[in-house]
């Protein structure tokens, strides 16, 4: 049975009881249910919900508990003319995405959890409540944990509570699709942008049938926008390999629900890869997949980051890896495929050893000297190895 | 004397023209920018590679001695302080970039390259490593990182950490390790370079950095409005952060710190001004009037009775220089000063700069004003005359009553300078003890022998400073 957590004391408790017992906490979110390692066989699993606990208005800040979803914690926000720049699926919840470091093409504007995210609460393995960062919008008193935490995959303690930076709310955002005949062009052509009135707040790329589009987001006031996708079309007039195919305006909650495209596909396929490599390389990238016939692609070519769905194999696997590992990319499955006993396991590894895995094996056994949070999950234990 | 044994050892390592041990040299590097934490190495060495980082701590290790990492020393709080005779290794003979990939935006530097130096270096490319602090002429990129340094526009443009993509550290036992050292924008797994940032150099040495390069924006507006009170400034401040603007800039001085300023600089400044703002505002250039209009209507409604803007490149490169050069002048009016740095939420601003001129009153200070007021990061300084034991114990105490006062309205005691060695004793103040044991096992799964930096950022059982006891004896082993 799943145990539903909502208040500090609940917390507490559960811990205590992971201690005493030595049944671990497990939560593997939503959108990373099966990302990473599996978890031992005797486990306690458990999700969190919440709420905002208090929004600095004035401060632009807010403090929620990691429980509460994103898309909860933005319809609050909007009421407040506010909101969190993470375009990620609303279910997801704060401590989700704070533990996966997930972040979506408002990335190039507002930046991701590094630069968002200004405290945290969260419980050791002896159930102390363990208070990181704070309110303020610059602070260096003691380590930085809070960054620590994230993309820690909930290993390192079970996080209950964060503060962020909210934002103001932009009056609208200008949407303009365009079609590349060819990627070839795009590093080049986001450098302009980026050196130009053009600078857009988002850039999305996704495959649609055979053709590669580029998503532009422009979010600010409608003379902003006038101006900036003005810049836009004047930079592309005299290119052949680039179309202009839609153009509209949108309101940035619309926005966040991630452009015209929608994100179901990530979440309705068999296998969802993400790889990462330098941005230079995303044509390098996107055509290995497009070539192995992977039709589903999505992703942030500011950031080097793609994602890519569909039935991938694992012929698919070593050919995307051997792509990856001479330009200093890496791959990580977020669904991998399903082995012919039906158990979801990772092919293996889940993603290649990292030059400072090592290291944090050693932070790891610091802060969770008894497993007790996602053991395995991603630094992985004898049991899940 | 007696030579030390391991200072052949380090000699071998580095070569005689890296290594210092002559007590009238070393005097240079007894302090930082915190002049009252005073302690002599017993040597200094200026390692030129990452590989004779990692030798010279192993020979340390093997002697057993303290270490201590330093770049060009300009840090607030005592963090490149040494004690117990121990050994510092300075960054500054590291100071190549050794590579700036346009195409994907980053630069690759030796931790001991000064911030102006990459700066410069891709000045004509349209892009910029971000971080800007008022030392950036001085100060070392590692530095900056291990301080986790701000800036003038790090309101709109973030802090070090938010610039610093992936680290090449020497560990406490001589290791190198790479964490994210490479042109990505992500890894995988939990933010190492993100606890690296912001450590004072407690878990290692940082020996090579990969910098985020952005764009340099082109088209601003500078504001320059001067008010009768600090009370009326920091209004305007809370006022436009709510308004939701987001200005790239809001920095603050004082009447007193206008007059230093003008006084030895002559920028014209109306030197009967109780406070100046100055802020700025980057990105589309068609849109910046309508968002200074905003502004300058809220700088009005708090009584600003004279504000003056520029668009042009000259005037705003005076008035930023101005800005930076405030510190300078200090000296002017006091040998010695404190600047004490601290961080509040924005909308408390009033509230707290006026606390902090009752404090300066309490304890019979002159208390001046000059901070980075967007992101409620105060810096009051404190004047004093380092020759009156019984002032700088004055000085010490007020800053304490401050820091704490700070910490009640949620703040933090401290914005950007660190907590080195000069606010161990208010850690207390802001973490409790399972935070603090929390901290120092952290650090002890980087150096488990505490041998690195020990005793600062995090208060330590092993070694108790009292600096506030005993202002100018403080440093064990190291007083004079
Ligand atoms: C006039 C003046 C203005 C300033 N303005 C600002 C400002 O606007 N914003 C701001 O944030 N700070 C400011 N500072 C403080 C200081 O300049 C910064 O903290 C700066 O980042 C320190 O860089 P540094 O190279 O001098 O480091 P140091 O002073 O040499 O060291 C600072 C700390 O970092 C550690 N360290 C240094 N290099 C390394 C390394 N390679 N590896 C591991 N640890 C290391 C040291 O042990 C020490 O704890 C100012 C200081 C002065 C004197």
């Amino acid at each position: 049975m799943t145990l539903t957590l909502s208040s500090l004391d609940q917390l507490t408790d559960a811990v205590n009881e992971a201690r005493t017992t030595q049944t671990p906490l497990v939560d593997y979110g939503i959108y990373h249910a099966k990302l990473g390692h599996l978890p031992p066989e005797k486990h306690t699993p458990y999700t969190l919900s919440g709420d905002i606990l208090e929004h600095y208005v004035n401060d632009f800040t807010v403090r929620a508990h990691a429980g509460i979803t994103i898309g909860q914690l933005n319809a609050q926000l909007f009421e407040q003319n506010q909101f969190i720049p993470i375009n990620c699926d609303d279910d997801l919840t704060l401590g989700e995405v704070i533990n996966h470091n997930v972040y979506g093409s408002l990335r190039l504007r507002y930046g991701s959890m590094r630069d968002q995210l200004l405290g945290l609460h969260y419980l050791d393995n002896g159930a102390n409540d363990i208070h990181v960062g704070g309110r303020t919008v610059k602070n260096v008193a003691g380590l930085d944990v809070t960054r620590l935490m994230i993309g820690s995959m909930g290993e390192l303690g079970l996080i209950h509570q964060a503060t962020l930076r909210t934002y103001a709310l932009p009056a609208e955002v200008a949407r303009v699709d365009l079609e590349f005949k060819s990627l070839d062009l795009l590093p080049q052509q986001i450098t302009d942008w980026m050196l130009s009135p053009a600078y857009p707040s988002s850039i999305y790329l996704r495959r649609l049938g055979d053709a590669w589009h580029i998503e532009l987001g422009y979010l600010g006031n409608t003379k902003a926008n006038d101006v900036q996708v003005k810049a836009l079309k004047d930079s592309i007039t005299n290119i052949d390999d680039i179309e202009l195919t839609d153009e509209r305006r949108v309101t940035v909650p619309e926005h966040l629900k991630f452009g015209n495209q929608g994100r179901s596909w990530q979440r309705k396929t068999k296998t969802l890869v993400k790889a990462i490599c330098p941005p230079r390389e995303i044509p390098l990238l996107a055509n290995t997949l497009a070539d192995m016939g992977v039709t589903q692609i999505g992703g942030y070519p500011t950031h080097g980051c793609l994602l890519a769905a569909g039935a991938l194999t694992s012929e698919m696997d070593l050919k995307l890896q051997d792509m990856l590992q001479p330009i200093g990319g890496m791959r990580q499955w977020i669904i991998p495929p399903v082995y012919d006993d039906g158990r979801t396991s990772c092919v293996t590894p889940f993603a290649p050893e990292q030059p400072d895995w090592a290291f944090l094996r050693r932070i790891k056994k610091t802060m969770d000297p008894r497993n007790l949070f996602n053991p395995g999950r991603f630094i992985e234990t004898e049991e899940s190895a | 004397m007696q030579t030390h044994p391991v200072i052949e050892e380090l000699t071998r390592v580095v070569g005689e023209k890296n290594i210092v041990t002559d007590p009238n040299e070393l005097r240079v590097y007894e302090c930082d920018g915190f002049p009252i934490a005073k302690g002599m190495p017993l040597a200094v060495v200026f390692p030129e590679n990452t590989e004779q980082v990692s030798a010279v701590v192993k020979a340390l290790n093997t002697h057993e001695l303290a270490i201590v990492p330093r770049g060009s020393g300009t840090g607030l709080a005592g963090g490149s302080v040494v004690y117990d005779q121990g050994v510092i290794i300075c960054t500054s003979r590291m100071t190549a970039i050794q590579k700036v990939d346009l195409e994907n935006r980053v630069a690759v530097v030796q931790s001991g390259c000064r911030n102006t130096s990459l700066t410069d270096a891709i000045a004509c490319t349209g892009l910029r490593f971000s971080p800007d602090p008022s030392s950036q002429r001085a100060a070392t990129i590692g530095g900056n990182v291990c301080t986790n340094a701000g800036g003038i526009n790090t309101l709109k443009h973030g802090v070090t950490t938010n610039h610093i993509l992936g680290l090449e550290v020497v560990l406490p036992d001589g290791e190198i390790l790479l964490t994210r050292a490479n042109q990505c924008y992500d890894g995988i797994g939990p933010d190492l370079p993100g606890v690296i940032c912001g450590s004072e150099g407690i878990l290692g040495i940082v020996t090579r950095v990969w910098c985020r390069l952005v764009p340099d924006p082109k088209a601003f507006r500078t504001i320059y409005a001067v008010f009768k009170s600090n009370f009326d400034a920091c209004k305007t401040v809370a006022d436009v952060i709510a308004s939701g603007i987001l200005p790239t800039s809001m920095e603050m001085m004082d009447g007193t710190m206008i007059q230093v300023v003008e006084n030895a600089f002559h920028f014209g400044f109306d030197t009967s001004a109780g406070a100046l703002l100055l802020i700025e505002v980057d990105g589309v250039d068609e849109i910046l009037d309508d968002e200074m209009k905003v502004i300058i209507d809220i700088a009005k409604a708090n009584h600003a009775f004279d504000i003056q803007f520029c668009k042009d490149a000259a005037r705003r490169a005076e008035l930023w220089s101005a800005r930076k050069k405030t510190f300078g002048a200090i000296g002017r009016i006091s040998r010695s000063y404190c600047t004490m740095d601290a961080c509040v939420p924005r909308s408390m601003l009033p509230e707290v700069v006026a606390r902090v001129t009752e404090i300066g009153k309490e304890y019979d200070l002159q208390i001046n004003n000059v901070f980075h007021a967007g992101d409620g990061n105060i810096h009051p300084i404190l004047l004093f005359n380092e020759d009156k034991p019984e002032e700088v114990q004055r000085v010490m105490q007020a800053s304490e009553k401050i820091l704490e006062y700070c910490v009640t309205v949620g703040g933090t005691i401290t914005g950007e300078h660190g907590v080195g060695v000069e606010k161990l004793a208010l850690m207390h103040a802001m973490f409790d003890k399972p935070t603090l044991k929390m901290f120092l096992d952290l650090k002890k799964a980087f150096d488990p022998k505490q041998q690195f930096n020990d005793a600062k950022l995090i208060p330590s059982d092993k070694m108790v400073v009292e600096l506030h006891q005993s202002p100018l004896a403080n440093v064990p082993g190291g007083a004079m």
